[in-house]
């Protein structure tokens, strides 16, 4: 027996200023916990940089933002109107589709409307750059061409919210500085933006705060001014230094 | 929904093993009802029209079945393994409507095979000269497929929550029992004890297969129709698709 993922993201009042409130979360696999007690939230228009070394309960708890998983406790608190798109880390799409079917797929989830979908689908597949690849099937995209196409499908029905899960992995250099152009680009437009990522530079790079998690524990939690003396890589070093390595690979 | 049953009907409909047993089915069903065949059955020659549409109907309904099974056994594991099931989920598609579109997407292809069937019925009836009996194959096509639907729905259903190999398992099963549900009922007739109620539950929960089989065939040769199979079949599957409004699984 199910209950609705989607049921547990109640629809409440968030403050006005906020997109989403993440409250005590807890996720437990077994005796495992893979996230304890994480507290945040996220203002409309910021980039909130998710941080931590491998294990530490960053994809688990962007699962819980998300409602595909339950939380074991805490709560995940986001107006249920808003729109929200998602890039996974590793992506994954029907592989007998081209990459034009599978925005396609997806536009139609969302309920888009044919004349609309047509318009967005050819905007933002020239927006990663793959307007030439769109007829090939996505078995035959390398790992670059497939995040960005989890990229161009995550901003398909113009969402708040945007959860980038790792988005320059498998990028090469130019792509990597092109995908980092564009979230910031992005950020302009008032996107509100959590970007999970292990690699400091690049949240560095767009991150308003930052917050570090160590073992399922918020260890630290910056702003672009903070880190104005010290870089982000000796704050990290020194917080996840001091809370130690998670055990847990979630 | 529609988008869902659309690319799943898709996927199915593109795979090798789809055409690949489609394609030995048809050519099986050809030679046999076609040529000039020495089919015997309990040592007398086989021949005639109305002694060949059982052994064609057989043919059909047991290759559709299979392919049923094998259309529908990945489907829903695929789409959790693969993880297609984050980018739906995240589009407020509710886990009962993603597993009612992928078992109906299922049930469509399964469908789509049984009437691609049809075509070698149709040439199994001209070759009998009986050109005319055309259109009631299509009738009798349909009437065939409910046992398709059925087993496609049942090893959706069951996929949901077990693995490839239960769900193929289980399909094979209910398969089985469904053809052999004469047997079953004169087992629980005559067996007693536990085997008697292992038979009685396994009637209870599997349609007859075979009874639906003879009132497809009836309606080439003509012999009356009961519908009552027909209509517990539907009932069946109504309540096995009803069944994907409440099953999930615990992590997507």
């Amino acid at each position: 027996m199910f209950k609705a993922f989607t049921s547990m993201i109640k629809s409440v009042e968030v403050k006005a200023l906020k997109i989403l409130e993440c409250c005590g979360l807890v996720k437990t696999y077994g005796r495992t916990k893979a996230v304890d007690g994480l507290s945040f939230s996220v203002e409309k228009g910021e980039v909130l940089g998710f941080l931590g070394p491998n294990g530490a309960g960053k994809t688990t708890t962007i699962k819980m933002i998300l409602g595909l998983t339950r939380p074991s406790g805490g709560k995940v608190l986001i107006d249920r109107n808003t729109k929200t798109g998602y890039s996974p880390e590793t992506p994954y799409f029907h592989p007998f589709l081209t990459g034009h079917e599978v925005m396609r797929f997806y536009s139609r989830l969302q309920k888009l409307d044919r004349q609309t979908a047509g318009r967005q689908i050819a905007e933002l597949l020239e927006l990663v750059g793959l307007s030439g690849a769109a007829g090939i099937r996505v078995r035959n995209y390398s790992k670059g061409m497939l995040q960005r196409l989890a990229f161009a499908q995550a901003l398909l029905g113009d969402p708040e919210l945007l959860v980038l899960d790792e988005p320059t992995s498998g990028l090469d250099a130019v792509g990597r500085i092109e995908m980092l152009g564009l979230i910031g680009r992005l950020k302009r437009e008032g996107k509100t933006i959590i970007m999970n990522s292990h690699i400091l530079g690049d949240v560095e790079k767009v991150a308003d705060r930052i917050l570090i998690i160590v073992n399922g524990k918020p260890a630290g939690m910056a702003d672009r001014s903070d880190l104005a003396g010290a870089g982000l890589e000796e704050m990290f070093v020194k917080t996840v230094g001091g809370a130690g390595h998670a055990c847990a690979d979630t | 929904m529609l988008a869902l049953i659309h690319n799943t009907f898709r996927e199915r409909i593109r795979g090798k093993t789809f055409h690949v047993v489609a394609f030995i089915g048809m050519a099986i069903m050809l030679l046999v009802t076609t040529g000039d065949s020495n089919l015997m059955i309990n040592g007398r020659k086989v021949s005639g029209f109305e002694q060949m549409v059982p052994v064609a109907l057989s043919i059909t309904g047991f290759v559709s079945g299979l392919l049923a099974v094998m259309v529908s056994l990945r489907t829903i594991p695929d789409e959790f393994e693969r993880k297609t099931t984050h980018l739906v989920l995240v589009r407020g598609i509710k886990p009962w409507q993603y597993m009612f579109s992928l078992t109906v997407g299922n049930m469509l292809a399964s469908l789509f095979c049984m009437l691609s069937f049809y075509v070698s019925l149709v040439v199994f009836c001209v070759a009998y000269g009986r050109p005319g009996l055309i259109l009631p194959t299509f009738l009798c096509i349909i009437v065939m497929s409910i046992n398709s639907l059925f087993l496609s729905a049942a090893v959706s259903v069951v996929s949901i929550r077990a693995p490839v190999y239960v769900a193929g398992v289980a399909g094979i099963l209910v398969y089985a029992a469904g053809i052999l549900h004469g047997v079953l009922d004169t087992l629980a007739d005559t067996a007693q004890g536990v085997g008697a109620a292992a038979a009685r539950i396994l009637l209870f929960l599997t349609p007859d297969l075979s009874a639906v089989q003879q009132q497809a065939s009836n309606i080439l040769t003509g012999a009356p129709v009961d519908p009552g199979p027909v209509l517990a079949t539907l009932l069946l599957l109504y309540l096995v698709l009803s069944l994907t409004f409440v099953l999930f699984r615990k992590e997507v």
